[in-house]
């Protein structure tokens, strides 16, 4: 009923291609990583794997050890209960239960069975495997005439046993566009193209190389494809009402133009951007910047989000492990337990924005700047003014409300969840902050407490019947009443200013006998009026002490009853727990601000507003590092059950993923714990890193990458289509001081790279996908690539480096290089949409690629190409001597990099002299010559030719 | 019908507006995400497309679809229960200031706030028990519309066009309409998030009348149709030759189909959003005014393919009624009355309600106590947003008619009798679409994702028996 949907048709290659390539025998042993694992990982594991909470029937299939107790007898697939339930025809036997909505292929039974039959042997995931010796891997192959470079033995190997060779290979002009685009983004000049057409000496493809990455124009185009990974953007995201910009996120961009047009080392690269402050860096190093790939992520609410996304951009993007999947529950698919996330997330929380980040660039200016630090300072002394004396406010309510917080403990709420605390606040709302610091200030508290050990008593009794209550109370209070009756309680033993504190804080005492609570609610009621009538007593105490020294005021002698009642030690003792330090009220004023009711919290944030704005958009705001500041003596952290963050699990400690070999066990110390994490990264006992960054390098000169999915390296994700290359590679990455430029000339000099991008039936046939790389796979311009194009082939492009974003949008165009663009993740441009770029709220290893009529529209229509056609236009009209001819040749060189034919300079005069007479315009007549160069230069700016690479 | 347009279209090699990346799929640049397609509904649907009107702000739920009588007895007085924490404080009961009566076969109760939908009642399914997590318009936007009120999820429009792909190649598979800016949460309401950026929602500011203005380059602005004819010719002419000798190229071929496609777009896309070419009594049925208009607009739209259209009230939140509901909740509704009447009575005297679900809702309901203000008296006469219960109504598409599901309290405060949450609503839309919510999933970042996430149970009571 439904057509055939490409899709299966393109999984049927797929598997085609994998019985072909892997299968070549029908007698071969099975594989189990590539043939067994993912069966497993796609339809056993889910509820038979990694996740102990929703295991079934207590069996593992992912564990050798586990799956062997029961489910299979290694030798004897006719007698292993996996194999009788995958084939049994008994809905309720059935494995995977019909319910799932998975089935098995008879063809996976079979390998299932073969698998079991051949000893059922199981083998580590490849990912997590160390990564082998690159000089026995090369050595194990045949070398090679056409093999230019290792790379090419590794996959002419391959391509020989399918019996594919290599595309024919590209001529020069075609092949210095090729390199130029993958190195700068951008076409090379016809002089270029000429200078490389005729330079036939030795060694010319490594001299193109080589001044090809020599150009700032390679950290440009390469650091934009960083920024994809790091999910880089200009605002907050999530916010309710217009947008927040950052005022510095282009330090980070600029950080890593800048890193990669030095070849900053790979590993100090990333340890720059996971923990660049603690490296000993001196003040204002603008290596800070690189902090930024922890900081410009979207700006959750909660901060657990935003610590989640950073856990995703390092495991996902930096080692292709989906270990967010682990915040709730255990890993699905990929041992990566609950306990890993926390352990990583325990490694960054402690890290925070500090509320000044740290300026690394000078203002050439002198004069903005003076004025921008004496605006900010201005600004800052009437921020913290207005939030001091607010926080003064709102600590005096809260001093009254101590019976509305005790209330909300007696009723057993454990722990406010933070994250709806941009809520706005009226007066007798519950502030969970200040909730959660009642919780640890009583926990601080012994039943010893004069004031609160009453409390402590009453609560640690826990749900007992009425009756049992009453006894025990009646019991409790009659032995304190009794203690302090002992003591003696006339006015001058409880109010003397100079008394003992007493044992037991008589106002809470007697309240409490008074009242007789019936419950710890009662309780609460009661703690709350003695203490609110205290803050009034003290209140009002003030006030009169400060009246006395009004002028005509009366002033009173110290020993005055209403001076020494008032500061008695019992009165004192009640005040201890509100004014303490540490007390649940001794808020910080940036805390305080936010917690107050909406119209004063408003203005606060107007205040903080100006500030961003000045830092925004002054001529005299110096760049500045988004840092974070690592708190040496962090809460610990505990595991959230069901990632609840209100349900704590068990403690757990900075530390690696478990799943990796080596030193994972080894707790990061505090203060230093993005240090650690950072070290463990680049370690040589992980193998993901490297892995990961090969084959991003590759998938950027390839259109895809030798593992596929290139942030899923897990059980799920696909196999590498040439692990032994994967892995020289990356242990010669290592060996060769993790340099990105020396991975560039490994691949751009090889054969492979050379080959052209022309369809072949037959290996198309044999490798539907193109795995084996029997050609260039065609590529399209990207966004940034082909706007930078149309700008630079009319000679407009503007190469100023770094700074504020521009607007991309802008009319008319700002004509620097997009990777300057402002990026809005609140509001994504439609342009940027249309045309695929990187979803800058997560962490983009891969960009989609669309065909929509929206983006042959803009180069139909948009005023952008249309301009730009223009330009060309005239650029090209005062050549001399400027005949039509010349004209044209010119035009299609800057264009489309080549001299076009006699056929095609007669075809292009025919369209000019069609345009030009006989075709009524928008303002009814054609009088301008000029008008139909300016549609030729358009047409070839649409064309497919400037829009695809050969 | 639609598979047979369907398979043409695949046939084809076509990608239209908002379709399926064909190249995706064809050329070796990405069979990474192999499971990252379309798919075909699970099981044949009622609907086939879905207008969803969305009255941004929040509806008063005790103003419209919801009397209660006892706000009346109370009036002045507090509430026996304590009044629900909202966003703001609260005070003493607000009876209705409109009156509510009986319409319609089924004797659905609705408000005077509106004369003509009320006669539609008969078509309809009043949920009186839906409610949110929390009293927060983003939030709760985000929760209605991508069934997360927190972190990035795709739009229940782009997870049903990427599911179904497009009728018609020459507009975008999932539109979104809104008059005069944006509403609180921006394109966040319609994003594709991880799901391909063809799937995101197109936003067409419908204030603006000029058709032709509503999609981006859709006109050039610069050339006469002769001169564009002559250029689209030597531009063709130019990639054929390309073409020539680059033989089998999918991404090429892909490019050149988008190209006639985008050609042809310039005229016919501008005529879908031409309510101009209606007759005048159609016009005049829907009524003056965006709202109404972009209804009609609506109509136009779901009549030539588009699968998913998104009507907005206006800018930022027109439904936030914090003060004066009696004036303010009149204003708002009395833009849109006459066109969602219209909306009913145009789909079903055309053929095309029983493939069109109409959904209209907010993000939440309002308080049934008045809203205190600054100086904490009752005085504003408004109401304050409450995520507890709420009111919404569907029509056509599969869903019974006349019927009303789930109560809230005496007072209209909370949902106590079958609440329905977002996931449970978007289980049902699915459903209705021809999909099972559990297993329309998309892989992502190695998780299989769904719009109800671990959540989600289909409403089969407002499922129309066939």
């Amino acid at each position: 009923m439904f057509p055939i949907h490409p899709l299966r048709c393109a999984r049927a290659g797929l598997c085609l291609l994998f019985g072909a390539l892997s299968l070549t025998s029908a007698n071969a042993q099975v594989d189990f990583n590539r043939q067994v694992r993912p069966i497993l990982a796609e339809h056993c594991l889910q509820c038979h794997g990694p996740d102990a909470e929703k295991r079934s029937a207590d069996l593992r299939l992912d564990v050798e050890a586990e799956a062997k107790k029961s489910a299979i007898v290694a030798g004897a697939a006719a007698d292993s209960e996996l194999i009788l339930r995958v084939l049994s025809t008994d809905p309720e036997t059935v494995m995977p239960p019909p319910a799932t909505g998975k089935t098995l292929t008879d063809a996976q039974k079979e390998v299932l069975q073969q698998w079991i039959q051949e000893g059922a042997k199981y083998s580590q995931h490849w990912a997590f495997q160390p990564i082998a010796d690159s000089e026995p891997l090369l050595n194990a192959l045949p070398s090679s005439e056409a093999a230019a470079m290792p790379v090419d033995r590794f996959l002419i190997d391959k391509l020989r046993k399918a019996g594919l060779s290599y595309s024919k290979p590209v001529n020069r002009a075609q092949f210095i566009r090729r390199a130029t685009f993958d190195l700068k983004g951008l076409p090379p000049t016809w002089a270029e193209v000429e200078a490389f057409e005729n330079d036939t000496a030795e060694r010319s493809d490594e001299r193109l190389i080589d001044r090809l990455l020599e150009s700032p124009r390679y950290g440009e185009r390469w650091g934009r494809h960083w920024l994809d990974i790091a999910r880089y953007a200009d605002t907050h995201g999530g916010a309710a009402i217009g947008f927040t910009t950052f005022p510095f996120s282009y330090t980070y961009r600029d950080y890593v133009i800048n890193a990669f047009n030095k070849d900053l080392p790979v590993d100090r690269f990333l340890q720059e951007q996971i923990a660049a402050d603690q490296l000993g860096l001196p003040e204002g190093d603008p290596s800070l910047a690189a902090l930024g790939f922890l900081t410009v992520g979207m700006q959750f609410r909660n901060s657990n989000d935003t610590i989640d996304d950073q856990i995703d951009v390092i495991t996902r993007g930096l080692m292709g492990l989906t270990v967010t999947c682990a915040r709730c529950h255990d890993h699905k698919f990929d041992p990566v337990p609950t306990a890993d996330y926390y352990a990583l997330y325990a490694s960054i929380a402690p890290s925070k924005a500090p509320s000044q980040l740290p300026a690394i660039g000078n203002v050439s200016n002198e004069q903005a700047r003076q004025q921008y630090e004496r605006e900010l300072s201005d600004l800052k002394l009437r921020h913290q003014q207005f939030a001091r004396e607010q926080n003064e406010v709102l600590r005096n309510r809260l001093r009254m409300q101590v019976g509305l917080y005790l209330t909300e403990i007696a009723k057993g709420v454990a722990e406010q969840d933070l994250s709806t605390q941009f809520l706005s606040y009226r007066t007798d709302d519950i502030r969970p902050l200040v909730f959660n610091r009642w919780q640890t200030w009583l926990a601080g508290l012994s039943k010893d407490d004069a004031v609160f050990g009453p409390w402590l008593e009453l609560q640690s009794w826990g749900a007992v019947s009425a009756a049992e209550f009453h006894k025990r109370r009646d019991e409790y209070l009659g032995r304190l009443s009794a203690e302090l009756d002992a003591i003696g309680r006339t006015p001058d033993k409880l109010h003397a200013l100079r008394g003992e504190a007493p044992k037991w804080n008589p106002f809470i005492v007697d309240a409490l006998m008074a009242q007789k609570p019936n419950s710890l609610s009662d309780a609460a009621a009661i703690y709350g009026t003695v203490f609110a009538e205290q803050q009034r007593l003290w209140l009002q105490s003030i006030l009169e002490s400060t009246n006395e020294a009004a002028p005509g005021g009366t002033v009173l002698p110290d020993e005055h009853p209403q001076h020494q009642i008032i500061n008695s030690p019992s009165h004192r003792q009640i005040r201890h727990h509100l004014y303490a330090a540490g007390s649940p009220f001794d808020l910080s004023d940036d805390d305080a601000v936010r917690l107050t009711n909406r119209t004063i919290a408003d203005l606060a944030s107007g205040k903080k507003g100006a500030m961003h704005q000045l830092n925004l958009s002054s001529p005299g705001s110096p760049p500045r590092a988004m840092i974070v500041e690592e708190d040496p003596n962090p809460t610990p952290t505990q595991i959230f059950v069901r990632g609840n963050p209100l349900a704590r699990g068990d403690v757990v400690q900075a530390r690696f993923l478990s799943v990796l070999p080596g030193d994972h066990s080894q707790v990061y110390e505090n203060g230093k714990r993005r240090f650690g994490l950072a070290r463990s990264l680049i370690s040589e006992s992980n193998p993901l890193t490297a892995r990961v960054l090969v084959n991003w390098a590759w998938q950027n000169h390839f259109g895809a990458g030798l593992v596929r999915t290139p942030d899923d390296f897990g059980t799920r994700g696909q196999a590498p289509t040439h692990p032994e290359l994967l892995d020289y590679l990356a242990d010669q990455l290592r060996k060769n001081g993790w340099s990105m430029k020396w991975l560039h000339r490994q691949i751009m000099l090889s054969q492979a790279y050379r080959q052209g991008s022309v369809e072949n039936e037959h290996s198309r046939q044999v490798d539907p996908e193109n795995q084996l790389l029997w050609r260039m796979p065609r590529r399209r311009l990207d966004f940034e690539s082909m706007r930078d194009s149309m700008l630079s082939a009319c000679d407009e492009l503007d190469l100023a480096m770094g700074g504020r974003p521009i607007d991309l949008n802008a009319s008319p165009a700002v004509p620097r290089r997009s990777v300057y663009g402002f990026v809005n993740r609140d509001v994504i441009a439609n342009l940027m949409s249309t045309f695929d770029t990187a979803n800058p709220n997560a962490c983009t290893a891969k960009r989609p690629e669309t065909t929509v009529p929206q983006q042959t529209l803009f180069a139909l229509n948009s005023d952008f190409i249309q301009d730009r056609a223009a330009r060309l236009a005239s650029l090209t009209k005062p050549m001399n001597p400027a005949t039509d001819e010349d004209r044209i040749i010119a035009m299609v060189r800057r264009t489309l990099c080549r001299t076009p034919t006699e056929t095609e300079i007669a075809k292009a005069r025919t369209f000019l002299t069609e345009a030009s007479t006989n075709t009524t315009t928008a303002d009814g007549v054609n009088s301008d010559p000029e008008r139909s160069w300016s549609l030729l230069a358009h047409a070839l700016m649409a064309s497919n030719e400037f829009t695809f690479l050969d | 019908m639609i598979n047979s347009t369907r398979r043409h279209w695949m046939r084809t090699c076509g990608m239209g507006f908002g379709g399926l990346a064909l190249t995706n799929l064809l050329t070796d640049a990405a069979n990474a995400e192999d499971s990252n397609g379309a798919m075909h509904t699970h099981f044949p649907g009622r609907a086939k497309h879905i207008i969803h009107v969305f009255l941004n702000g929040g509806v008063s739920q005790v103003d419209t679809f919801d009397p209660k009588p006892e706000l009346n007895r109370l009036a002045g007085q507090m509430l026996p229960i304590e009044n629900l924490k909202t966003e703001r404080k609260t005070g003493v009961a607000l009876p209705s200031p409109f009156k509510f009566e009986k319409h319609g076969q089924s004797g659905i109760e609705v408000s005077d706030l509106f004369p003509h939908l009320s006669k539609c009642v008969d078509e309809m399914t009043v949920i009186r028990s839906m409610y949110a997590e929390l009293p927060s318009h983003e939030m709760s936007l985000m929760l209605m519309n991508t069934g997360d009120q927190r972190l990035v999820r795709p739009s229940l429009g782009s997870w049903l066009t990427w599911g179904m792909g497009s009728i018609n190649e020459n507009l975008p598979a999932f539109i979104a309409l809104c008059p005069g800016g944006m509403p609180v949460g921006g394109a966040g309401n319609w994003r594709s998030a991880f799901l391909p950026g063809a799937y995101q929602g197109t936003r067409i500011d419908t204030s603006n009348a000029d058709p032709t203005r509503l999609i981006d380059y859709l006109q050039n602005k610069r050339l006469s149709s002769a001169e564009q004819s002559k250029q689209f010719e030597f531009l063709q002419q130019l990639n054929a030759e390309h073409q020539a000798d680059r033989p089998g190229e999918a991404a090429i071929e892909s490019r050149i189909k988008s190209f006639e496609l985008a050609f042809r777009m310039q005229t016919e896309a501008s005529d879908a959003f031409d309510i101009s070419q209606e007759p005048e009594h159609i016009q005049k049925l829907y009524g003056d005014g965006p709202q109404n208009r972009q209804l009609l607009m609506a109509r136009r739209l779901v009549e030539r393919g588009v699968r998913f259209v998104q009507t907005w009230h206006g800018d930022m939140q027109p439904w936030d009624s914090h003060s004066n509901i009696k004036d303010e909740h009149r204003k708002v509704a009395n833009e849109c009355d006459s066109g969602l009447a219209a909306l009913i009575i145009d789909l079903k005297q055309r053929g095309l309600l029983d493939e069109t679900l109409i959904l209209c809702t907010g993000e939440f309901g309002r308080t049934p106590s008045v809203e205190m203000g600054q100086d904490g008296s009752g005085a504003s006469q408004g109401r304050d947003h409450n995520h507890w219960g709420f009111s919404l109504w569907m029509a056509g598409g599969g869903i019974k008619k006349g019927t009303v599901y789930g109560a809230t309290d005496d007072f209209g405060f909370k949902a106590v009798e079958n609440p329905v949450s977002a996931h449970d609503l978007h289980a049902t839309i699915l459903h209705l679409m021809g999909y099972d919510h559990q297993r329309m999933t998309y892989r992502y970042a190695g998780r299989d994702f769904r719009l109800t996430d671990v959540h989600g149970e289909v409403i089969r009571p407002i499922i129309e028996t066939t």
